[in-house]
C-alpha cells in the first residue's frame, strides 16, 4: 500500500535581496515575498494540502516559479517544511534531475552501476537492467566510452534509461520530456507512461498539457505557491 | 523529538550505504588523476619527492642524524597530510555536494562518508611512499607500534565529528570554510613536523599546547620510540568527547536546515 499526504505545507526561503516596504510583494513569477516574524521570506508554497492513494497519478501544472519542482523536493524529503507535513508510506523514488552524479571521466556502463548505487541496488541487480539499458538507449560501443565524449542527446538517452530503470511505490518525476530527436522523445513518452503504470502513485511535473492528460487522472495547478485549481483528468490514451 | 530522530536516521542510513561512500570516494580520487599514465601513483610520487627535497633542506637545521630526522618527517608530514585532508575537504563537503543535496534524499551522512574515505584512499597512497622510505631508512619497530592501529581508528572517527560539526556550518557560512583552510596552513608551521620541539623553548611550548601535536604523536611517538605517549592520549580522547558531544548537538540542530544554506 503506498500513501502520499501532504498536509497544509507551506515552505519559506530565506529573501537576501533588499528589505520589503509593504506587508507582501507578488511578481508574475515565483513565490509570493512576505514579512514573517519580522524577517523577509520567499513563500514558495503556501498551505498545500492533498491526499494519494494506490493508483493515483497526480500531475503539477503552472507557470514557472509556480512551486511545481519545490513542491515535488518536498515530496522527495529534500526541503523540510516550515509548517505542515508530508506523510509518505512506500519507497519513494525521485527523477528530479537525470544529470545528477554522472561522471564525466567514467565510462556510460560504469555511471550505470554508480547510479544504480545510488539508487540502493546490489551489483547483481544492476548487472540484470543493464541489457535493457543497453537497448533502450541504443548507445551500442559507445556505452564503453566515457562519458564526456557523448552529445547532449546521447547522456539524455543514458540518464532517462538509467532514471526509469529503477522501480518504486511513488515516483516523482520533473518535466524532462521534450529533449532529444523525435523518435527519441516518442520512446520517452512511451517508457514514461509504462514507468507510470508500474509503480502504485505517480506525481508528474509538466508544462506540457498532453503528457499530463496521457499519464494523469488528476491536476493540480499552482500559483504563486498556492493551489489554485484541482481537477479530475479524463484519461486519454 | 522529531529532530533528532531525523538525525539519527540520517546516520543509519548513512552507514548502512557505506559501500556507496567508499564508491564515490573511489571515483573521486580516479577523476582526478584520469588519462594520466601513473594514475593515482601521482599521490605518492609526489610525496616521495617532497620528502627527498624537505630532508634535504631542513636536516641541517635540526641535531638530529640525516636518517633519524627523515623518518620523523616522513610520519609527521604523512599524518598532516591525512589531518588536513579530514578537516578541509570534511567541512566543505556539503557545499561540494550542493547537487546531490537538492535534487536526491540520500542522507547527508553519505556526503560525509565520502568525504572521510577519500580522505583514508588519498592516505593510503601516501603511506605507500612513507613506508618505502621508513624501509629504505632501516627503520625499526617495537610491540608498541601495535597501538597505531587504534591512532587510526580515533583519525577515523575525529574525520567523521569533525565534517558532522563543520560541514554544516560552512555551508551556512561560506567564509568558515576559507579561513579553515588558511587556518590549516598556519597550523602547519605551528606544528612539529619539519621542526623539532625544544622543551623549555617557546618552540617547546607552542608544541605542547597544540592539540595537533598530540594527534601526531599517538603515531610517530610508538614508531619512533616505541613508547605509548599516555598524555597525548588523554588529551585526543578529551577532545574526541567533547567533540562527538558537539557535533550531534550541531547536526541535530542544523540537518533540516541545510538544504536551505548550500
Amino acid at each position: 500500500m503506498a500513501r502520499l499526504i501532504a498536509d497544509r505545507v507551506s515552505l519559506y526561503f530565506p529573501y537576501t535581496g533588499k528589505p520589503l516596504d509593504s506587508q507582501t510583494a507578488i511578481a508574475k513569477v515565483g513565490g509570493a515575498i512576505i514579512k514573517r516574524n519580522g524577517r523577509t521570506y520567499v513563500r514558495a508554497l503556501h498551505n498545500v494540502s492533498f491526499e494519494l492513494n494506490n493508483g493515483d497519478r497526480l500531475g503539477l501544472v503552472g507557470h514557472n516559479g509556480s512551486g511545481k519542482s519545490t513542491l515535488l523536493k518536498v515530496l522527495a524529503g529534500i526541503y523540510k517544511p516550515q509548517e505542515g507535513r508530508i506523510i509518505t508510506e512506500g519507497k519513494v523514488g525521485n527523477a528530479l534531475n537525470l544529470s545528477l552524479g554522472f561522471r564525466n571521466e567514467a565510462t556510460g556502463r560504469r555511471n550505470i552501476y554508480i547510479k544504480g548505487m545510488i539508487a540502493g541496488l546490489s551489483h547483481k541487480d544492476i548487472d540484470s537492467l543493464i541489457p535493457d539499458i543497453e537497448v533502450f538507449t541504443e548507445l551500442g560501443p559507445y556505452l564503453d566510452q566515457p562519458f564526456h565524449t557523448y552529445s547532449q542527446g546521447m547522456r539524455m538517452r543514458l540518464g532517462l534509461a538509467i532514471a526509469t530503470a529503477f522501480r518504486y511505490d511513488i515516483l516523482l518525476l520533473d518535466e524532462w520530456i521534450g529533449a532529444g530527436d523525435a523518435a527519441f522523445r516518442v520512446k520517452a513518452a512511451e517508457r514514461t507512461a509504462e514507468l507510470a503504470e508500474q509503480s502504485s502513485i505517480l506525481v508528474l511535473a509538466s508544462h506540457n498539457p498532453k503528457i499530463i492528460s496521457r499519464n494523469c487522472d488528476r491536476k493540480i495547478t499552482l500559483e504563486y505557491g498556492e493551489i489554485s485549481d484541482d481537477e479530475q483528468v479524463d484519461p486519454e490514451s | 523529538m522529531n529532530q533528532i530522530a531525523c538525525a539519527t536516521n540520517d546516520w543509519i542510513e548513512g552507514f548502512r550505504n557505506w559501500k556507496l561512500g567508499v564508491q564515490l570516494a573511489l571515483e573521486d580520487i580516479r577523476d582526478r588523476y584520469r588519462r594520466s599514465v601513473l594514475g593515482i601513483l601521482w599521490v605518492t610520487a609526489t610525496f616521495l619527492l617532497f620528502i627527498g627535497i624537505k630532508a634535504f633542506v631542513f636536516s641541517s637545521m635540526n641535531a638530529m642524524s640525516m636518517a633519524a630526522f627523515t623518518q620523523y618527517l616522513t610520519i609527521g608530514f604523512a599524518l598532516w597530510t591525512l589531518i588536513n585532508m579530514l578537516v578541509v575537504d570534511g567541512s566543505a563537503t556539503l557545499v561540494r555536494s550542493r547537487q546531490w543535496v537538492l535534487s536526491s534524499s540520500l542522507s547527508y551522512a553519505i556526503y560525509i562518508l565520502q568525504a572521510v574515505f577519500r580522505s583514508f584512499l588519498n592516505f593510503m597512497l601516501v603511506a605507500i611512499a612513507a613506508i618505502i622510505i621508513l624501509a629504505f631508512t632501516k627503520m625499526s619497530l617495537t610491540s608498541a607500534a601495535f597501538s597505531i592501529i587504534p591512532a587510526f581508528v580515533l583519525y577515523f572517527v575525529t574525520g567523521i565529528w569533525v565534517s558532522a560539526l563543520l560541514a554544516p556550518i560552512c555551508a551556512r557560512f561560506r567564509d568558515i570554510l576559507y579561513a579553515l583552510q588558511t587556518g590549516m596552513r598556519i597550523m602547519f608551521f605551528a606544528t612539529p613536523i619539519i621542526w623539532t620541539p625544544t622543551p623549555g623553548t617557546t618552540r617547546g611550548l607552542i608544541a605542547l599546547w597544540n592539540p595537533f601535536t598530540h594527534y601526531l604523536e599517538i603515531v610517530r611517538d610508538p614508531l619512533i620510540h616505541g613508547t605509548v605517549p599516555v598524555q597525548s592520549w588523554i588529551i585526543v580522547g578529551s577532545i574526541s568527547l567533547v567533540g562527538i558531544i558537539a557535533a550531534s548537538f550541531s547536526y541535530t540542530v542544523t540537518r533540516d536546515r541545510v538544504a536551505f544554506w548550500v
